[in-house]
C-alpha cells in the first residue's frame, strides 16, 4: 500500500505526471459514478417529439453526444463504458504483474534448473500470437469480462517475468543478499523481504504499462466484435458504429470512444513514464 | 574453555582446471572471549575458512573432511537447518563490503530488526527496544533507525553492521576485512569500537584481515595462512618477537613502519596454484630460504616454543635466518 503512495507523489511530482493523474482521477470518478450521471438508459431506443426514433441525431441539448443508428443515446454509453475498460484493465495488469513478478523472482533467484523450467514456459507463452490466441480463448471459453482478464493476463505475463527475470539475477549477487544469507534468513525471507522490494518500481512500472496495453486491447476485442455482450464498452461502441457503416455520416459517433481510449491510455502512459524518469533520471529529454 | 573448535577441515573447490584445495587440514582452537587475527596475502583461504564456519559457502565449494564443532556439536553433520539456527545466534558476522551490505530499500533499524526476528520470536515493542539499544551500543543514534542506508556514511554503516552482528548476543564474532572500504581514520574508530564492546560483552572474535597492524592492535593470537595451510600459529607477542614461518617474515617486511627508512619488502610471486600445489612445502617456490628438500617434503607443524609452531622444514634455524630477512636484497635476489 505504501509503495502505491511513493508511486503517486514521485508521478505527482512532474508536470506530466501531475496532469495525468488529474486526467486518470476524472476517468476514475467516471467509472465510478458514470452510471448514476447518464442521463438516459444506454440501451433504450430514444424517440423525437415527432415518435419517430431518433436514428443517427447530432449532438443537442437532450442527448450531448448524439444517437445511434438504433437511436440510443452515445453520451449514456460512453459514460457506461468507463467502468468496464478500467475494471478490465486493471484486473489484468494485476494478475500481470501477479504472475509476472512471481516467476521473474523465483526464476532469477533460484536459478539452475527452475530457472529453466520457467523460462522455458515463458519462451512458449512468448511465441503465442497476442490478439489471435485471445480471440480463440475466448471464442472457445465464453464472452465475458472474467475470460477477457483471463486470456489478456496469459498472454501478457510473461514479458513482465522476462524483466523482473533479469533484474533479479544481477540482484541476487548483491552482498546485501549475501549478508542476509549469513544473518540466517531462509531463501523464501531473502526473496520476498530482501529482493522483492528492490524489484518493485520495476514492477509498477510494468503495471502501468500493462494497465495501458490492457485498455487498448479490452478495446480492440471489443471493436472486432468478441468482447462481453452484455456489457456496453468503448470498444464495442466502435463495433456498433463500424458495423452499421455510418462512421463517415456521423462523427459524433465514433470520435468520443476513440478520444477517450486515447486520452485514458495516455494518461496511464505518461503516469508510467514519469514515475520511469523518477527511476532512472537519464530517461528525461528522451 | 574452546567455544569453537575447527578440527582437520578440508575444504575443496570445483574448478574447470579440477578440484582446487582451498583449505587444508585447518586445526583452530578459539576459546571464549579470545580474539584470534587470520592473515595472509589475497587467495589463501581466510575469507573461504571464515565462509566454512558460517555455512555460506559458494555452491561449488565442499567440505571433504574435518569437523567445525561450536559449543560442542558438529555443524558439518549437524545438516542445514542446525547450521541456519547456530548462524547469527552462536556465530555471527560482519560482512566484508560495508558499503553495500545493506538493502538499500529498506530502513536501516528495520535491517537489524530483520537479523533478529530471523531467530527470535519477540514481541514487536521488544525487538524496537533492542534495535534502538544495538544503535546506541555502536555510537548511531537510535533516532535514526528509520533513515535508509545511503543516509548513512560509511563508517556509520560499518558500525551499524556490527550492531547486526551482536543483535542477538553472539559468543562468537567473525569479521572479514570490515574496514576495506573505509579510510584509515574510521578504521581506527571502529577497531576502537570493537575493542570496547569486546570489553564489555566478552565475546571471541576471528579477524581476518591482511593488515598485520591491526591483528597486533586487537587480537590475543595470530594464525598465519598460506596457500589453505595455517603456516604459523602463536600469540600475537610470539610472533611478533620471533616470527618463525619465512612467509611471516615476509608479511612482516611488507608492514610499513613509522620512522622506517626503506620501504616495505614486497615478497616476489604470487599464492600457490591449488589445482595442483607444489609437492613440497607450498611456500617453498617464493622462499629465499628453500632448500632442496623443501620442494619435495611437506613439512608439519614444528613447534618453536609453547603455543607458538610454525609450518617450516628450518625451524631450529630462523634465529639466523631472521637477520638476512630483513634485508630487501633477500627478497629480490636470485633464491638460493
Amino acid at each position: 500500500m505504501q509503495i502505491i503512495f511513493t508511486f503517486l507523489k514521485a508521478v505527482w511530482k512532474t508536470p506530466t505526471g501531475r496532469f495525468s493523474l488529474i486526467v486518470l482521477g476524472i476517468f476514475v470518478a467516471l467509472a465510478i459514478f458514470g452510471p448514476l450521471i447518464a442521463p438516459h438508459d444506454p440501451m433504450v431506443r430514444n424517440y423525437g417529439p415527432d415518435r419517430k426514433l431518433l436514428r443517427l441525431a447530432g449532438p443537442s441539448w437532450d442527448h450531448w453526444l448524439g444517437t445511434t443508428l438504433m437511436g440510443r443515446d452515445i453520451a449514456s454509453q460512453m459514460l457506461h463504458g468507463a467502468r468496464p475498460a478500467l475494471i478490465v484493465g486493471g484486473l489484468t495488469a494485476l494478475g500481470t504483474v501477479a504472475i509476472g513478478l512471481n516467476i521473474g523472482l523465483i526464476a532469477g533467484y533460484f536459478g539452475g534448473r527452475i530457472d529453466s523450467i520457467l523460462m522455458r514456459i515463458t519462451d512458449v507463452f512468448l511465441g503465442l500470437p497476442f490478439l489471435p490466441f485471445i480471440i480463440v480463448v475466448l471464442s472457445l471459453s465464453g464472452r465475458s469480462l472474467t475470460t477477457i482478464v483471463i486470456a489478456m493476463t496469459l498472454v501478457m505475463w510473461r514479458s513482465t517475468a522476462r524483466v523482473i527475470r533479469a533484474q533479479v539475477l544481477s540482484l541476487r549477487e548483491m552482498p546485501f543478499v549475501a549478508a542476509a544469507r549469513i544473518t540466517g534468513a531462509s531463501d523464501l525471507a531473502i526473496l520476498y523481504r530482501e529482493v522483492a522490494p528492490n524489484v518493485l518500481p520495476l514492477a509498477l512500472v510494468n503495471t502501468a504499462f500493462a494497465l495501458a496495453w490492457a485498455i487498448i486491447t479490452e478495446a480492440s476485442i471489443g471493436f472486432l466484435g468478441f468482447g462481453d455482450p452484455q456489457s456496453i464498452t468503448w470498444g464495442s461502441i466502435l463495433y456498433d458504429a463500424y458495423a452499421s457503416q455510418t462512421m463517415y455520416r456521423a462523427p459524433w459517433w465514433v470520435v468520443p470512444p476513440g478520444i477517450a481510449i486515447m486520452v485514458l491510455v495516455s494518461a496511464v502512459y505518461f503516469a508510467g513514464r514519469a514515475y520511469e524518469e523518477v527511476l532512472n533520471p537519464r530517461l528525461k529529454g528522451i | 574453555m574452546t567455544i569453537l573448535h575447527i578440527d582437520g577441515l578440508d575444504l575443496r573447490y570445483a574448478t574447470d582446471a579440477g578440484p582446487a584445495a582451498a583449505l587444508t587440514d585447518i586445526r583452530l582452537r578459539v576459546a571464549g572471549g579470545e580474539a584470534i587475527g587470520i592473515v595472509g596475502e589475497s587467495g589463501c583461504g581466510k575469507s573461504t575458512l571464515l565462509k566454512a564456519i558460517m555455512g555460506v559457502m559458494p555452491r561449488n565449494a565442499t567440505i571433504t573432511g574435518g569437523a567445525i564443532r561450536f559449543d560442542g556439536t558438529d555443524l558439518v553433520t549437524a545438516g542445514a537447518e542446525a547450521w541456519r539456527r547456530a548462524r547469527w545466534k552462536g556465530i555471527a558476522m560482519i560482512a566484508q563490503s560495508a558499503l553495500n551490505a545493506l538493502n538499500p530499500v529498506k530502513r536501516v533499524g528495520a535491517q537489524i530488526a530483520e537479523a533478529i526476528t530471523a531467530h527470535e520470536t519477540w514481541p514487536r515493542a521488544e525487538v524496537e527496544a533492542r534495535v534502538a539499544e544495538l544503535l546506541a551500543l555502536v555510537g548511531v543514534d537510535p533516532g535514526r533507525a528509520r533513515d535508509y542506508p545511503h543516509q548513512f556514511s560509511g563508517g556509520m554503516r560499518q558500525r551499524v553492521l556490527i550492531a547486526m552482528a551482536l543483535a542477538l548476543r553472539p559468543p562468537v564474532l567473525l569479521a572479514d576485512e570490515p574496514t576495506t572500504a573505509l579510510d584509515v581514520i574510521v578504521q581506527d574508530q571502529i577497531f576502537r569500537r570493537i575493542r570496547t564492546l569486546r570489553g564489555e560483552l566478552g565475546f571471541a572474535m576471528l579477524l581476518v584481515t591482511h593488515d598485520l597492524a591491526l591483528v597486533v592492535e586487537n587480537c590475543d593470537r595470530v594464525v598465519v595462512m598460506y596457500g589453505g595451510l595455517v603456516v604459523e600459529e602463536g600469540t600475537v607477542a610470539d610472533i611478533m618477537a620471533a616470527p618463525s614461518h619465512p612467509y611471516t617474515l615476509g608479511l612482516y617486511n611488507a608492514l610499513a613502519r613509522p620512522g622506517q627508512r626503506h620501504q616495505p619488502i614486497s615478497i616476489p610471486g604470487r599464492p600457490p596454484d591449488l589445482v595442483d600445489p607444489p609437492a613440497g612445502c607450498r611456500f617453498a617456490p617464493r622462499c629465499p630460504f628453500a632448500l632442496p628438500r623443501c620442494h619435495t617434503e611437506a613439512p608439519a607443524m614444528q613447534v618453536v616454543s609453547d603455543g607458538h609452531a610454525a609450518r617450516c622444514l628450518r625451524v631450529a634455524e630462523m634465529d639466523t635466518l631472521r637477520p638476512t630477512a630483513a634485508l630487501p636484497e633477500t627478497w629480490e635476489g636470485p633464491q638460493p
